[in-house]
């Protein structure tokens, strides 16, 4: 019952590979949402957080190789798409940016608070201000 | 002449692809550090390349051999050195002189 | 692309079944696990998975970028954060012990409800093809490159690649602000090499070798995007990755740390919104471009740069 609701919902048939990578790109990044979500531990929220940009690219560039299903039968092969594929290079380089600053954030949140040294530094920031600015070139 | 050079490249490619299941075998089986260093210098490196080799057959070109043999110049040395570098932190923290 | 004399599954080529189930096996393995360094290791080998998938897609670009930065950088973060921070015992371990099994299973039945229903509509959905197609072909040889990546990056849709060089800037500002170092002007930066444990001559010499030639890989990258796979995203990664064997070198870099890695972190962005405010007309000429690029280049592997030392930092 539960396979006939599937394929009536699915209207399976004949697929193809961007078919294949659009519904595999769907399926990570709704794992990573969900796993994002239920979980408490913050680098297993990081981490999950990036599988559902990894989901989300995948979607992405399924998309951008659609071009090339349609023009098969053509003498020419047209290249992929490439401003969805310039989108999913940018999406690379800001999942490495925030994965970097949640991992800073992360280790500052549970470090053990050091109270000492750090009142000392910050009042003489305060106390000596003039006299920084002098030694720098 | 060419039939026998893609398969001479295609047994490359599975003999290679034999080593590095080999060598992460080694890599999970192993029981300390030094062994598993073992696994991954040698086994993995060689089947680098035999890989390497016989993808420059099938693609056919001298331009290609010469960048994938560089390739795996430098992956080999990148492979030794930190082998070294991880023997030696992990004979620090174990005592050794 | 898909050949027709592929072997093929319902229309699916074997080998994108296979790379596809491999893929979900990593996916489960990246977030069941409980522990902290059982999750990063998967994540990277879904990277690496995701490489294939990029190229089985048939986009050299997109791998080489995913290579680079997520395999580079992003595998330095992951295991830092993995050895640095093992967390015994997990947070999740505080639910209470009687229903350990409703968390899980909610998951489940909320993640195959979502993903049937979204892959019915992608699977109905009707296929037409991007209606920018004809008109970027067109417009290419306005741009000065050849490689329509690069001219989609750099001259059509710019304002992106500005936004996203921005984004790195900031990331960059936010994590020298959240270091501990000294008090002053350069805070955040100043970290010392008494702390880490000595390391033998062949690592030092190696690295003096090697590191030329990695720079030069990673300029040829960022020249061979205006007509070839690179670019500078993927250049500035590269040259990140010099950065950062350099440094585990305890090669001294105080001069650039101190000096010049916050006017390279902003200045691609500067430049980009100079030179976009004096040209609104017209596109840029193409060294206006060059030296945009050259700069935007060296800004991004001053922002991954900036992450990797400010790791060290809060530690």
């Amino acid at each position: 019952m539960m396979a006939a609701a599937l394929s009536a919902g699915l209207d399976l048939g004949a697929f193809s590979q961007v078919q294949w990578y659009l519904v595999l790109g769907t399926a990570i990044a709704v794992i990573g949402a969900v796993r994002m979500l239920l979980t408490r531990d913050l680098v297993a929220r990081l981490i999950a957080l990036n599988v559902t940009g990894i989901g989300s690219l995948m979607i992405i560039l399924a998309l951008a190789a659609r071009t090339d299903q349609s023009s098969n039968s053509g003498a020419q092969a047209t290249e992929n798409d490439p401003v969805l594929s310039a989108l999913v290079i940018t999406g690379l380089v800001i999942t490495v940016a925030f994965t970097g600053l949640g991992a800073v954030l992360i280790r500052r949140i549970e470090a053990p608070p050091r109270v000492e040294p750090e009142a000392e530094s910050a009042l003489d920031s305060i106390a000596s201000p003039d006299a920084e600015e002098d030694e720098q070139p | 002449m060419s039939g026998i050079i893609e398969l001479a490249g295609l047994a490359l490619v599975i003999g290679g692809a034999l080593f590095f299941t080999a060598g992460t075998l080694g890599l999970i089986r192993f029981p300390d550090l030094r062994s598993r260093l073992h696994a991954l210098t040698k086994a993995d490196n060689l089947g680098l390349g035999m890989l390497l080799a016989g993808i420059s057959l099938l693609l056919g070109s001298w331009t290609a051999a010469a960048v994938l043999g560089l390739t795996w110049i430098l992956a080999l040395g990148a492979a030794s050195i930190s082998a070294h570098v991880l023997s030696g932190i992990e004979a620090r923290q174990q005592g050794e002189p | 692309m898909t050949s027709p004399t592929e072997p093929a599954l319902a229309g699916i080529p074997i080998a994108d079944v296979i790379l596809g189930i491999g893929v979900l096996a990593s996916v489960l393995c990246t977030i069941a696990p409980r522990s902290r360094f059982a999750q990063s290791m998967g994540l990277l080998g879904l990277g690496v998975l995701t490489t294939l998938v990029w190229l089985r897609l048939d986009s050299v670009d997109v791998a080489l970028a995913e290579a680079s930065i997520g395999g580079g950088i992003l595998a330095a973060i992951l295991v830092w954060i993995s050895t640095k921070a093992p967390s015994n015992p997990s947070p999740d371990a505080a639910a209470p012990t009687r229903w350990t099994w409703v968390r899980p299973a909610v998951g489940t039945l909320c993640a195959v409800t979502l993903t049937v229903i979204l892959s019915s509509v992608w699977l109905r959905a009707e296929q037409a093809l991007p209606a920018w197609d004809a008109s970027l072909s067109r417009n290419m040889e306005a741009t000065g490159v050849e490689h329509e990546i690069t001219g989609v990056l750099l001259v059509f849709r710019f304002y992106d690649t500005l936004l996203e060089s921005a984004v790195l800037m900031l990331t960059g500002v936010a994590v020298l602000a959240l270091g501990r170092g000294d008090a002053g002007a350069r805070a955040g930066v100043d970290v010392s090499f008494a702390a880490r444990p000595p390391i033998p001559s062949t690592l030092q010499w190696f690295i003096r070798v090697i590191a030329p030639v990695l720079f030069l890989a990673g300029l040829w990258l960022l020249f061979a995007g205006s007509s070839d796979s690179g670019g500078a995203f993927q250049s500035g990664a590269v040259l990140c990755a010099v950065l950062i064997l350099l440094r585990s070198a305890h090669i001294p870099m105080v001069t650039l740390t101190r000096r010049w890695l916050v006017p390279l972190l902003v200045a691609g962005v500067l430049a980009f919104i100079l030179s976009a405010l004096t040209h609104l007309s017209a596109p840029f000429p193409f060294p206006v471009l060059l030296g945009v690029e050259v700069l935007l280049t060296l800004g991004i592997a001053a922002g991954l740069y900036a992450i990797y030392l400010s790791l060290e930092n809060p530690a």
